[in-house]
């Protein structure tokens, strides 16, 4: 035993965050005041209108979407800021669609975002097996593309006019990392 | 989802439709299937791909149809290509076939150029 290395929680640990089950009542403590529309903006990715939603809303959208749902949760003081997903999960490509929603707009920045997409990714490889992690991501997002970038995503390009808003239609832009990619 | 039944003998040779279709976005995917053996490399496949385009944009009012192909399938995207498809994503080791990953490649057409092209 003593020449094992133990990996345990630190496969859902990242460095200012960790990942936890998303239970209802840590749903809850996100609170029920509707966001404010930049955040609302943000967590939109362009398929559906953009409506007034709380952050405990998202989260439980998310957890009952189903597969890989996880609560986002600081490590300083186990403060629950939002949910991730992994979904529409193909188990023969081994690939999957990361979804990350930063309800708490204190803690909405480029680092955290890059640091809970870093801590999902270590769940995917190391923990579900995962090859492909892709993202969906409207162009007009910067804050979810610096953090993509941050992490070492690849731009595999734009599916044009895919997102409607303001009245215009803009691209979605996919990025992915590939295990072998990942340097965590 | 359509069956597709040639007008000369009424032989049912494949099917077409279009699928995950988002009113919002006014936008869908296409898809074919050319099944009988004997109606394959004869120029069915841009036939249908043009009635069930047609379909989608004259019927659906939609601003975009895109579609998924695997990257090796170098046949298939010439023909989309043709039609008026543009390269917009190359998604990277989607597919798990005789032991090795291959790509998938998101091609899409917007109204205006479907227009230019067919209107």
């Amino acid at each position: 035993m003593d020449n094992l290395t133990v990996k345990g929680d630190e496969v859902r640990h990242g460095a200012s965050l960790y990942l936890d089950a998303l239970s209802g009542e840590l749903i809850d403590s996100l609170g029920d005041a509707v966001l404010s529309e930049a955040m609302l903006r943000q967590l939109n990715d362009g398929s559906a209108p953009i409506t007034p939603l709380t952050g405990a809303q998202i989260a439980r959208h998310m957890k009952t979407s189903g597969e890989m749902v996880l609560a986002l949760r600081l490590r300083a003081d186990d403060r629950c800021i939002g949910a991730c997903r992994l979904g529409d999960i193909g188990w023969q490509g081994r690939h999957a669609l990361l979804e990350v929603a930063i309800v708490d707009e204190a803690h909405y920045t480029v680092d955290m975002l890059a640091d809970a997409i870093q801590t999902v990714l270590q769940f995917a490889y190391w923990e579900a097996n995962l090859n492909r992690i892709y993202v969906h991501c409207a162009e007009d997002n910067t804050t979810l593309l610096a953090a993509l970038k941050q992490a070492g995503f690849t731009d595999e390009g734009r599916l044009r006019q895919e997102v409607y808003r303001d009245g215009r239609y803009l691209d979605k832009v996919v990025c992915s990392m590939l295990s072998r990619e990942w340097s965590g | 989802m359509f069956a597709v039944r040639t007008l000369a003998d009424d032989v049912f040779i494949g099917s077409c439709g279009i699928v995950n279709l988002n009113m919002f976005t006014h936008s869908a995917e296409i898809g074919i299937n050319l099944s009988h053996p004997d109606y394959r490399g004869k120029g069915y496949g841009g036939e249908i791909m043009l009635l069930t385009m047609r379909y989608g944009f004259e019927q659906f009012n939609l601003n975009r149809i895109s579609l998924r192909v695997m990257g090796f399938n170098t046949r298939a995207i010439r023909l989309y290509e043709k039609l008026g498809f543009r390269h917009e994503v190359r998604e990277r080791e989607v597919f798990f076939h005789d032991g090795a990953y291959f790509d998938q490649l998101h091609m899409g057409i917007l109204r205006p150029e479907w227009e230019a092209a067919h209107g």
